[in-house]
């Protein structure tokens, strides 16, 4: 048919895209460039591509975090271990092929190994003991920093030697960019995640074992605690991957590796537009998120902004973007403001 | 009475359900046949949830037999109890606001392909399929199936819910005080739902605090006290005042007996 849409159909369609949540983001990132390009004089801003790399390096980490973290909040719960994760998967991963003469995919998949394990803990401990996830995690985040203490002894694990394919494939730049691959394989997997979350019946249960700690999902007969518990795996998982990329890229890791990346990669999922009550987000939103603090943080240096007032402006961010979003979520009920009980 | 010939979709014989020495529910017996609207009525704690509670799976009784088709069974979760057609729709319970449409229709029980054991949702059957089914229930003024249903109002979600009961072919519909806190008319847009899931041959349990609810769609109202069912009346039988009555004085019985 090549008749022309009728225009209530244009309308819908334009409401659609406007009503994505990915948009607010999105236009922020392109203010945030457009600002950083014209205000920093002729070092630029995106047509640096030296910026570009660190900008991109600072992203991958908290996204590829975020990704998890988005999914499992969309569950309805919380992962604040997920710094801990981070440090400990490149940990295990260097310690293994330190003193043991490890090659590195065996080092890679015990790392891998060991951080869901994290993850599936977390998970248990809060779906079938019943601790609210808040608690386990903060637990868990003390607890895995220590071992983390005790596996490193002080000292960072480092990849210097090792010049493999698998170091490239994990760590190096992506040929003919300046960007490392760690941001390849953010976007990658944050697509498929994305996809998996709106297009398979395990995204559509995540989603519904969000509202209401998921007693709607249960009373519809959706096995609720499992689909939390793989969104616990996934959360670990995921976090411990970041760590094992920037491992590769820096070359080094430390107990120092991912700090406070817990709390930004949550500030990057509500800027991305998902709800801590579950139930709503998207990851393309959390890794457009990351992207945001990203930016901030390269831009501020070069339109020199002192560094001081970075985590001051992350502080504003998260609070206007969840109020933002607070307020489109009330105007989209039809105005009114939003009771206690939603 | 006509109904007593068919096979009861869903029948308690003497169930009982004890938490220590407290009876919650005591002895209770009553069926539910296709195509009738059985109210069960009773003051807060007069054990109207549990009923709700061991009929859909979420917890099992203490004694006694509960029939799904003639035949007796054990729900050892709402999953069964699901799978064994019987569809509880709770007031809060019901619906995810955030989810569209045809994601709340087919929670639970999405259209599917497989591929690599993952499960690949069939979003353009779910949602012409929803969108049928949403005017069979009367819910006209909603545009799309994609639409969240935060765009729904009490009563439509109630219907939505109902008309997801129609379409899973369920035996027996459990509406939970499905018009508490809704305006006349949407109690309304609720009992033509109900009326609907009757056309279909569905067997209704409407639980209410509030005769006055339950009595412009009931068939039959079974009323608890304390646990127990102190009386069955057929709604023909009596007027709205009577009934008020019967809910009443069977209450004070009761309870002078077990004070």
């Amino acid at each position: 048919m090549s008749d022309a849409p009728p225009p209530g159909r244009v309308l819908r369609a334009a409401r659609r895209v406007l009503g994505q949540q990915e948009l607010a983001p999105l236009i922020a990132i392109v203010i945030l460039f457009l600002v950083f390009e014209f205000r920093s004089g002729e070092v630029g801003f995106f047509s640096n591509p030296d910026l570009m790399s660190s900008v991109a390096a600072l992203t991958s980490s908290v996204g590829m975090v975020s990704l998890g973290v988005t999914a499992l909040m969309i569950s309805g719960e919380f992962d604040l271990s997920v710094s801990a994760t981070f440090a400990l998967g490149p940990a295990v991963m260097g310690w293994l092929m330190r003193e043991w003469g490890w090659h590195i995919l065996a080092g890679l998949f015990a790392g891998l190994a060991i951080v869901a394990l994290i993850g599936l803990i977390n998970g248990l401990i809060t779906t079938y003991v019943g601790v609210p996830s808040f608690i386990v995690t903060l637990g868990m985040l003390f607890a895995v920093t220590s071992w983390n203490r005790i596996i490193l002894g002080g000292f960072p694990v480092d990849l210097i030697e090792e010049e493999g394919t698998v170091k490239k494939i994990l760590g190096a730049d992506i040929p003919g960019s300046p960007i490392a691959a760690p941001f390849a394989w953010m976007v990658g997997i944050g697509i498929i995640l994305a996809f998996v979350l709106w297009r398979t019946q395990f995204g559509n249960w995540t989603y519904a074992a969000g509202k209401y700690g998921g007693g709607v999902a249960r009373a519809m007969g959706v096995p609720v605690l499992r689909v939390k518990l793989i969104n616990f795996v996934l959360a670990g998982l995921l976090a411990g991957l970041a760590g094992i990329l920037q491992f590769a890229d820096f070359g080094s890791s430390s107990v120092a590796s991912g700090i406070d990346i817990n709390l930004l990669a949550i500030v990057a999922v509500v800027v991305g537009g998902t709800s801590l009550f579950g139930a709503k987000g998207t990851v393309i939103g959390s890794m457009l998120g990351a992207i945001i603090l990203g930016s901030l943080k390269v831009g501020l240096i070069v339109i020199k902004v002192p560094s001081e007032y970075y985590l001051g402006l992350v502080g504003v961010l998260l609070v206007v973007s969840a109020g933002l979003n607070a307020r489109v979520e009330a105007l989209r009920r039809g105005g009114a403001r939003s009771t206690l009980f939603g | 009475m006509s109904t007593a010939a068919v096979t009861p979709v869903v029948e308690l014989v003497n169930v009982t359900r004890r938490y220590g020495k407290n009876y919650a529910v005591r002895d209770a017996s009553f069926a539910i046949h296709p195509g009738e609207v059985v109210g069960l009525v009773g003051d807060n704690g007069a054990g109207k949830s549990t009923v709700v509670k061991m009929i859909s799976g979420y917890i099992e009784p203490t004694a006694g037999t509960i029939k799904v088709q003639g035949a007796p069974v054990r729900f050892g979760s709402p999953r069964e109890a699901r799978a064994a057609g019987i569809e509880t729709v709770y007031q809060d319970l019901a619906i995810v606001d955030e989810m569209a449409l045809w994601r709340n229709f087919f929670l639970g029980q999405e259209l599917h392909r497989r591929l690599l054991g993952i499960r690949y949702l069939r979003v353009k059957e779910m949602a012409r399929i929803c969108d049928e089914h949403l005017a069979e229930v009367g819910l006209t003024s909603v545009e799309s199936s994609n639409q969240t249903a935060a765009t729904l109002s009490g009563g439509e979600r109630q219907s939505l819910a109902i008309s997801r009961a129609i379409h899973f072919d369920s035996q027996l519909l459990v509406l939970d005080e499905p018009v508490a806190a809704l305006s006349v008319r949407e109690t309304r847009r609720v009992l033509e739902a109900i009326e609907a899931a009757k056309q279909n041959n569905l067997g209704v349990l409407y639980i209410d605090h509030n005769m006055d609810h339950v009595l412009p769609a009931a068939d039959r109202i079974v009323i608890m006290h304390r646990g127990t069912i102190s009386r069955v009346v057929n709604k023909g039988d009596l007027t709205v005042d009577e009934l008020s009555d019967a809910v009443a004085e069977s209450g004070t019985a009761a309870g002078d007996g077990g004070g």
